[in-house]
Protein backbone atom coordinates (compact mmCIF):
# COMPACT_ATOMS: atom_id res chain seq x y z
CA UNK A 1 0.00 0.00 0.00
CA UNK A 2 1.30 3.26 -0.76
CA UNK A 3 1.32 6.27 1.72
CA UNK A 4 -0.73 8.17 -0.03
CA UNK A 5 -3.61 5.34 -0.72
CA UNK A 6 -5.71 6.73 2.10
CA UNK A 7 -5.91 10.37 0.62
CA UNK A 8 -6.61 8.97 -2.73
CA UNK A 9 -9.46 6.76 -0.89
CA UNK A 10 -10.71 9.38 0.72
CA UNK A 11 -10.77 11.48 -2.44
CA UNK A 12 -12.79 9.21 -4.10
CA UNK A 13 -15.10 8.51 -1.99
CA UNK A 14 -16.18 12.38 -2.11
CA UNK A 15 -17.32 11.83 -5.39
CA UNK A 16 -20.87 12.30 -6.18
CA UNK A 17 -23.51 10.32 -5.41
CA UNK A 18 -25.55 9.26 -9.07
CA UNK A 19 -28.73 10.65 -9.37
CA UNK A 20 -31.63 8.60 -7.98
CA UNK A 21 -33.28 6.39 -10.63
CA UNK A 22 -37.07 8.00 -12.09
CA UNK A 23 -39.15 6.40 -9.45
CA UNK A 24 -41.32 4.42 -11.62
CA UNK A 25 -38.11 2.90 -13.46
CA UNK A 26 -38.91 0.06 -11.62
CA UNK A 27 -42.45 0.00 -12.35
CA UNK A 28 -42.03 0.56 -16.11
CA UNK A 29 -39.79 -2.25 -16.86
CA UNK A 30 -42.55 -4.55 -14.81
CA UNK A 31 -44.73 -3.42 -17.14
CA UNK A 32 -42.81 -4.06 -20.02
CA UNK A 33 -42.11 -7.63 -19.12
CA UNK A 34 -45.52 -8.04 -19.39
CA UNK A 35 -46.40 -6.76 -22.48
CA UNK A 36 -43.28 -8.84 -24.13
CA UNK A 37 -44.23 -12.18 -22.44
CA UNK A 38 -42.27 -14.89 -23.47
CA UNK A 39 -43.69 -16.35 -26.49
CA UNK A 40 -42.84 -19.73 -27.37
CA UNK A 41 -42.32 -20.83 -31.38
CA UNK A 42 -45.88 -21.41 -32.28
CA UNK A 43 -44.79 -25.07 -33.20
CA UNK A 44 -42.90 -25.79 -29.60
CA UNK A 45 -47.06 -24.63 -28.76
CA UNK A 46 -48.85 -26.87 -30.42
CA UNK A 47 -46.49 -30.16 -29.83
CA UNK A 48 -46.46 -29.16 -26.16
CA UNK A 49 -50.39 -28.91 -26.12
CA UNK A 50 -50.50 -32.27 -27.64
CA UNK A 51 -48.40 -33.83 -25.44
CA UNK A 52 -50.18 -32.36 -22.36
CA UNK A 53 -52.87 -34.25 -23.68
CA UNK A 54 -51.22 -37.45 -22.69
CA UNK A 55 -49.86 -36.38 -19.29
CA UNK A 56 -50.94 -38.17 -16.10
CA UNK A 57 -50.82 -36.31 -13.41
CA UNK A 58 -49.95 -39.19 -10.72
CA UNK A 59 -48.68 -41.88 -12.86
CA UNK A 60 -48.50 -44.39 -9.96
CA UNK A 61 -51.57 -43.46 -8.39
CA UNK A 62 -53.09 -43.73 -12.00
CA UNK A 63 -51.94 -47.37 -12.68
CA UNK A 64 -53.24 -48.65 -9.51
CA UNK A 65 -56.70 -47.70 -9.25
CA UNK A 66 -56.81 -48.97 -13.09
CA UNK A 67 -55.54 -52.51 -11.31
CA UNK A 68 -58.03 -52.10 -8.40
CA UNK A 69 -60.77 -51.32 -10.70
CA UNK A 70 -59.95 -53.65 -13.21
CA UNK A 71 -59.66 -56.76 -10.77
CA UNK A 72 -63.08 -55.49 -9.06
CA UNK A 73 -65.12 -55.36 -12.15
CA UNK A 74 -63.78 -58.46 -13.34
CA UNK A 75 -64.39 -60.43 -10.23
CA UNK A 76 -67.97 -59.14 -11.07
CA UNK A 77 -68.32 -59.70 -14.24
CA UNK A 78 -67.00 -63.98 -13.73
CA UNK A 79 -70.47 -65.32 -13.28
CA UNK A 80 -71.57 -63.53 -16.60
CA UNK A 81 -74.16 -61.12 -14.60
CA UNK A 82 -73.15 -58.38 -12.38
CA UNK A 83 -73.98 -57.62 -9.02
CA UNK A 84 -75.13 -54.25 -10.32
CA UNK A 85 -77.56 -56.43 -12.63
CA UNK A 86 -78.85 -58.00 -10.06
CA UNK A 87 -79.28 -55.50 -7.42
CA UNK A 88 -81.76 -53.54 -10.72
CA UNK A 89 -83.60 -56.39 -11.22
CA UNK A 90 -85.06 -56.37 -7.51
CA UNK A 91 -85.30 -52.78 -8.00
CA UNK A 92 -87.24 -53.25 -10.88
CA UNK A 93 -89.29 -56.48 -8.67
CA UNK A 94 -89.64 -54.13 -5.61
CA UNK A 95 -90.70 -51.36 -7.58
CA UNK A 96 -93.95 -53.98 -9.13
CA UNK A 97 -95.04 -54.18 -5.62
CA UNK A 98 -96.26 -50.82 -6.24
CA UNK A 99 -94.78 -48.55 -3.72
CA UNK A 100 -93.35 -46.02 -5.86
CA UNK B 1 -47.18 -25.55 -8.05
CA UNK B 2 -45.01 -23.46 -5.46
CA UNK B 3 -44.94 -20.60 -7.45
CA UNK B 4 -45.72 -18.22 -5.15
CA UNK B 5 -43.08 -15.43 -4.09
CA UNK B 6 -42.58 -13.34 -1.49
CA UNK B 7 -40.44 -10.41 -0.74
CA UNK B 8 -38.55 -12.60 1.57
CA UNK B 9 -37.40 -14.82 -1.27
CA UNK B 10 -33.46 -14.70 -2.06
CA UNK B 11 -32.36 -13.29 -5.51
CA UNK B 12 -31.78 -16.94 -6.63
CA UNK B 13 -35.25 -18.84 -5.30
CA UNK B 14 -36.78 -15.90 -7.45
CA UNK B 15 -34.87 -15.96 -10.14
CA UNK B 16 -36.13 -20.31 -9.76
CA UNK B 17 -39.40 -18.97 -9.95
CA UNK B 18 -39.17 -17.07 -12.61
CA UNK B 19 -37.76 -19.87 -14.64
CA UNK B 20 -41.44 -21.13 -14.25
CA UNK B 21 -42.70 -18.15 -15.78
CA UNK B 22 -43.76 -16.31 -12.27
CA UNK B 23 -43.57 -12.64 -13.48
CA UNK B 24 -44.80 -11.59 -9.30
CA UNK B 25 -40.97 -13.10 -8.49
CA UNK B 26 -39.91 -11.07 -11.45
CA UNK B 27 -41.57 -8.17 -9.99
CA UNK B 28 -39.74 -8.58 -6.47
CA UNK B 29 -36.29 -8.99 -7.85
CA UNK B 30 -37.06 -5.62 -10.49
CA UNK B 31 -38.06 -3.67 -7.04
CA UNK B 32 -35.68 -4.62 -5.19
CA UNK B 33 -32.67 -4.14 -7.09
CA UNK B 34 -33.65 -1.29 -9.55
CA UNK B 35 -31.94 1.32 -7.60
CA UNK B 36 -28.78 -0.10 -7.23
CA UNK B 37 -28.16 -1.46 -11.04
CA UNK B 38 -29.15 1.82 -12.01
CA UNK B 39 -26.51 3.56 -9.81
CA UNK B 40 -23.96 0.94 -10.84
CA UNK B 41 -24.97 1.99 -14.12
CA UNK B 42 -24.72 5.02 -14.40
CA UNK B 43 -20.90 5.06 -13.11
CA UNK B 44 -20.39 3.06 -16.06
CA UNK B 45 -21.81 5.38 -18.35
CA UNK B 46 -22.31 8.42 -16.85
CA UNK B 47 -25.48 9.24 -18.36
CA UNK B 48 -28.95 9.01 -16.88
CA UNK B 49 -30.88 7.65 -19.85
CA UNK B 50 -28.60 5.64 -21.01
CA UNK B 51 -28.28 3.81 -17.46
CA UNK B 52 -31.48 3.32 -17.29
CA UNK B 53 -32.33 1.56 -20.98
CA UNK B 54 -29.42 -0.38 -19.73
CA UNK B 55 -30.50 -1.99 -16.73
CA UNK B 56 -34.34 -2.35 -18.45
CA UNK B 57 -32.88 -4.22 -21.17
CA UNK B 58 -30.94 -6.40 -18.99
CA UNK B 59 -34.09 -7.11 -16.97
CA UNK B 60 -35.96 -7.92 -19.74
CA UNK B 61 -33.53 -10.10 -21.37
CA UNK B 62 -33.47 -11.85 -17.78
CA UNK B 63 -37.74 -12.57 -18.35
CA UNK B 64 -37.74 -13.29 -21.77
CA UNK B 65 -34.57 -15.87 -21.32
CA UNK B 66 -33.96 -16.58 -17.86
CA UNK B 67 -32.08 -19.97 -18.40
CA UNK B 68 -29.22 -17.30 -18.84
CA UNK B 69 -28.96 -17.26 -15.21
CA UNK B 70 -26.60 -20.68 -14.42
CA UNK B 71 -27.49 -21.55 -10.71
CA UNK B 72 -25.10 -24.37 -10.56
CA UNK B 73 -22.31 -21.62 -11.42
CA UNK B 74 -22.34 -20.38 -7.80
CA UNK B 75 -22.59 -17.21 -8.25
CA UNK B 76 -24.57 -14.29 -6.52
CA UNK B 77 -27.66 -12.83 -8.32
CA UNK B 78 -26.00 -9.70 -8.24
CA UNK B 79 -23.08 -10.22 -9.35
CA UNK B 80 -23.84 -12.21 -11.96
CA UNK B 81 -26.46 -8.78 -13.03
CA UNK B 82 -23.18 -6.90 -12.82
CA UNK B 83 -21.50 -8.88 -15.22
CA UNK B 84 -24.54 -8.30 -17.95
CA UNK B 85 -24.35 -4.28 -16.33
CA UNK B 86 -20.68 -4.34 -17.52
CA UNK B 87 -20.77 -6.07 -20.71
CA UNK B 88 -24.37 -4.09 -21.88
CA UNK B 89 -21.59 -0.82 -20.96
CA UNK B 90 -18.60 -2.06 -23.21
CA UNK B 91 -21.71 -2.76 -25.92
CA UNK B 92 -23.08 0.24 -25.71
CA UNK B 93 -19.50 2.02 -26.25
CA UNK B 94 -18.72 -0.11 -29.10
CA UNK B 95 -21.79 0.92 -30.99
CA UNK B 96 -20.74 4.57 -30.64
CA UNK B 97 -17.62 3.65 -31.55
CA UNK B 98 -15.96 5.30 -28.19
CA UNK B 99 -14.11 2.37 -27.48
CA UNK B 100 -11.25 0.30 -28.81
CA UNK B 101 -10.53 -3.07 -26.99
CA UNK B 102 -7.56 -3.52 -24.28
CA UNK B 103 -6.51 -0.70 -22.59
CA UNK B 104 -6.61 2.33 -24.88
CA UNK B 105 -7.75 5.40 -23.37
CA UNK B 106 -10.65 6.59 -25.20
CA UNK B 107 -11.22 8.98 -27.82
CA UNK B 108 -13.95 10.74 -25.82
CA UNK B 109 -11.76 11.11 -22.66
CA UNK B 110 -9.51 13.83 -24.87
CA UNK B 111 -12.86 15.91 -24.22
CA UNK B 112 -12.33 16.68 -20.50
CA UNK B 113 -14.69 19.05 -19.54
CA UNK B 114 -18.04 18.08 -20.66
CA UNK B 115 -19.68 14.65 -19.83
CA UNK B 116 -22.93 14.35 -18.44
CA UNK B 117 -21.20 13.33 -15.43
CA UNK B 118 -19.27 16.77 -14.52
CA UNK B 119 -22.55 18.47 -15.71
CA UNK B 120 -24.01 16.73 -12.59
CA UNK B 121 -20.57 17.05 -10.34
CA UNK B 122 -21.12 20.03 -7.76
CA UNK B 123 -17.70 21.85 -6.87
CA UNK B 124 -14.42 21.66 -8.14
CA UNK B 125 -13.26 18.72 -6.17
CA UNK B 126 -16.01 16.46 -8.02
CA UNK B 127 -15.02 17.72 -11.13
CA UNK B 128 -11.63 17.22 -10.60
CA UNK B 129 -12.31 13.26 -9.73
CA UNK B 130 -14.72 12.93 -12.44
CA UNK B 131 -11.91 14.28 -14.81
CA UNK B 132 -9.77 11.91 -13.46
CA UNK B 133 -11.94 9.10 -13.53
CA UNK B 134 -12.99 9.69 -17.23
CA UNK B 135 -9.06 9.68 -17.68
CA UNK B 136 -8.83 6.28 -16.80
CA UNK B 137 -9.07 3.59 -19.70
CA UNK B 138 -12.66 1.72 -19.65
CA UNK B 139 -11.45 -1.56 -17.79
CA UNK B 140 -9.21 0.07 -15.00
CA UNK B 141 -12.53 2.37 -14.17
CA UNK B 142 -15.12 -0.62 -14.08
CA UNK B 143 -12.83 -2.10 -11.66
CA UNK B 144 -12.49 0.76 -9.88
CA UNK B 145 -16.54 1.27 -9.95
CA UNK B 146 -17.53 -2.58 -8.59
CA UNK B 147 -14.94 -2.76 -5.98
CA UNK B 148 -14.80 0.90 -4.51
CA UNK B 149 -18.79 2.23 -5.30
CA UNK B 150 -20.51 -1.10 -5.65
CA UNK B 151 -19.19 -2.77 -2.64
CA UNK B 152 -18.09 -5.87 -4.45
CA UNK B 153 -15.55 -8.06 -2.90
CA UNK B 154 -12.83 -8.69 -5.49
CA UNK B 155 -13.29 -11.90 -6.30
CA UNK B 156 -17.04 -10.67 -7.30
CA UNK B 157 -15.42 -7.75 -9.17
CA UNK B 158 -13.67 -10.53 -11.00
CA UNK B 159 -16.34 -12.65 -11.88
CA UNK B 160 -18.72 -9.87 -12.93
CA UNK B 161 -15.83 -8.59 -15.61
CA UNK B 162 -14.91 -12.14 -16.30
CA UNK B 163 -11.19 -12.27 -15.57
CA UNK B 164 -8.79 -13.79 -13.09
CA UNK B 165 -8.61 -12.19 -9.49
CA UNK B 166 -5.02 -11.26 -9.70
CA UNK B 167 -5.90 -9.30 -13.23
CA UNK B 168 -8.28 -7.63 -11.30
CA UNK B 169 -5.86 -6.34 -8.70
CA UNK B 170 -3.45 -5.42 -11.45
CA UNK B 171 -6.55 -3.58 -12.92
CA UNK B 172 -7.05 -1.66 -9.60
CA UNK B 173 -3.67 -0.98 -8.90
CA UNK B 174 -3.31 0.75 -12.37
CA UNK B 175 -6.14 2.56 -11.82
CA UNK B 176 -4.78 4.13 -8.97
CA UNK B 177 -1.54 4.62 -10.06
CA UNK B 178 -3.42 6.46 -13.34
CA UNK B 179 -4.99 8.92 -11.10
CA UNK B 180 -2.50 9.84 -8.57
CA UNK B 181 -0.48 10.46 -11.59
CA UNK B 182 -3.23 12.48 -13.41
CA UNK B 183 -3.81 14.48 -9.98
CA UNK B 184 -0.12 15.30 -9.63
CA UNK B 185 -0.10 16.65 -13.16
CA UNK B 186 -3.07 18.30 -12.42
CA UNK B 187 -2.64 19.73 -9.37
CA UNK B 188 -3.28 23.46 -8.31
CA UNK B 189 0.05 25.05 -6.88
CA UNK B 190 -2.08 27.84 -5.32
CA UNK B 191 -3.97 25.70 -3.16
CA UNK B 192 -1.32 22.66 -2.24
CA UNK B 193 -1.86 19.20 -1.66
CA UNK B 194 -0.68 16.09 -3.20
CA UNK B 195 -4.21 16.09 -4.86
CA UNK B 196 -4.94 19.55 -4.25
CA UNK B 197 -8.39 21.79 -4.48
CA UNK B 198 -9.13 20.19 -1.25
Amino acid sequence: MQPDDNELNFLLSQRAAPPRARADLAERIIHAAVTQMRDKPRAQNFWDDFMAMFAIPHPSVAVATGIILGLVLGLQASDGLTILQQDWSSFLYVNEGGWL
Amino acid sequence: MGLIASTEDSDESLMRLIRQESHQAFAILVRRHTDRFFAGAYRMCGNAQEAEDMVQDAFLKIWQNPDIWKEDKGAKFTTWFYRILVNANIDRLRKTQKVVSGETVLPFIADKGSTPEMQAAEGEEQQRIERALAALPERQKTALTLCFYEGLSNAEAAEAMGVKIKALESLLMRAKTGLRDYLKQNNNPEQGGLYAAR
